[in-house]
């Protein structure tokens, strides 16, 4: 690998590290939900009492 | 909670993060590009190095945001340690994510420059090896906090570690000036002034600039996850308490 090879790779490297972070974080932001957002915890059924 | 209406109206400053957390996105996104024109096309080549010189555009960013997060982290935990305001919990455990994605970043471009340059893509350095321990340590904190449960005691335990895992920052940014070894001396800040060109110090301090929004944006979500899921987990010690008197 030459030069640019390296470079390329670095570059490619990081791209993927942080751009996939990214995206995972953005789906685990997603997943997760403030208490007001969720049916009354605990009832298992997903209806409020 | 105790003192949970004491904690909401005080005053908790980085949680404004969260109100510029899309224009840090957008000027984020904005630096990447101007960073990858920049670094890739428009700056001069190294004289010595060649192409693989580039890399140092990404690879210095990756360091300092590192160590920013690092900070971030020995901040909040002695003020959870000082306070025990669950809020600099959160922005310690959201801050170490950040810290080992970035130090992530500097181990994986650093080999890909050392190998056109050095020969080889690893050598057991002082600077290497110190800034490998730093880490295997934030590696361990983020396993401690996926191995404790009760709230309060990964908070503690973490903050501790998130202290004295600290101590290792300034031996691996010193580690070039004190022991002998492969890894280049600081460049930027030295006694004689920056020992670089100035297209090349332009590009490198818009990549300092780029990377720090970058880590903004993304402890801005990371902030916010934290905060739900703690929010989230007493509500739901809350029911189970409520079920247990009942």
């Amino acid at each position: 690998m030459n030069g640019y090879g390296y470079l390329g790779a670095a570059y490619l490297a990081a791209a993927l590290l942080y751009g996939g972070y990214l995206l995972v974080l953005r789906r685990s932001e997603r997943s997760t939900k403030l208490p007001a957002q969720r049916a009354t915890p605990g009832t298992g059924d997903g209806r409020l009492r | 909670m105790a003192g949970t209406e004491t904690l909401a109206a005080k005053r908790f400053a980085p949680a404004g993060l969260l109100r510029w957390r899309r224009p840090l996105g957008l000027a984020a996104a904005a630096g990447m590009a101007a960073l990858a024109v920049t670094a890739l096309l428009l700056v001069a080549p190294d004289a010595v190095q060649g192409p693989p010189q580039r890399i140092f555009y990404i690879h210095v960013p990756s360091a300092w945001v590192g160590f920013l997060a690092l900070a971030v982290v020995f901040v909040a935990s002695v003020r959870y340690l000082v306070t025990g305001d669950p809020r600099h919990d959160d922005l310690a455990s959201a801050s170490a994510g950040l810290g080992v994605l970035f130090t992530t970043g500097v181990l994986l471009t650093g080999p890909l420059w050392a190998r056109p340059v050095w020969g080889a893509y690893w050598v057991w350095d002082p600077r290497l090896t110190s800034f490998f321990v730093l880490w295997l340590v934030y590696l361990s904190y983020l396993a401690l906090r996926r191995q404790v449960t009760d709230p309060v005691r990964r908070a503690r335990y973490s903050a501790v570690l998130g202290v004295l895992g600290f101590l290792d920052v300034p031996i691996v940014y010193m580690s070039v000036n004190w022991w002998r070894g492969m890894h280049p001396e600081q460049v930027v800040i030295t006694a004689d002034g920056p020992g670089m060109p100035a297209a090349m110090l332009a590009t490198l301090l818009l990549g300092l600039a780029t990377f720090t929004l970058f880590y903004l944006y993304l402890l801005a979500i990371r902030l916010g996850v934290a905060r739900a899921r703690r929010l989230a987990w007493a509500v739901d010690a809350a029911a189970a308490d409520m079920e247990g008197t009942r």
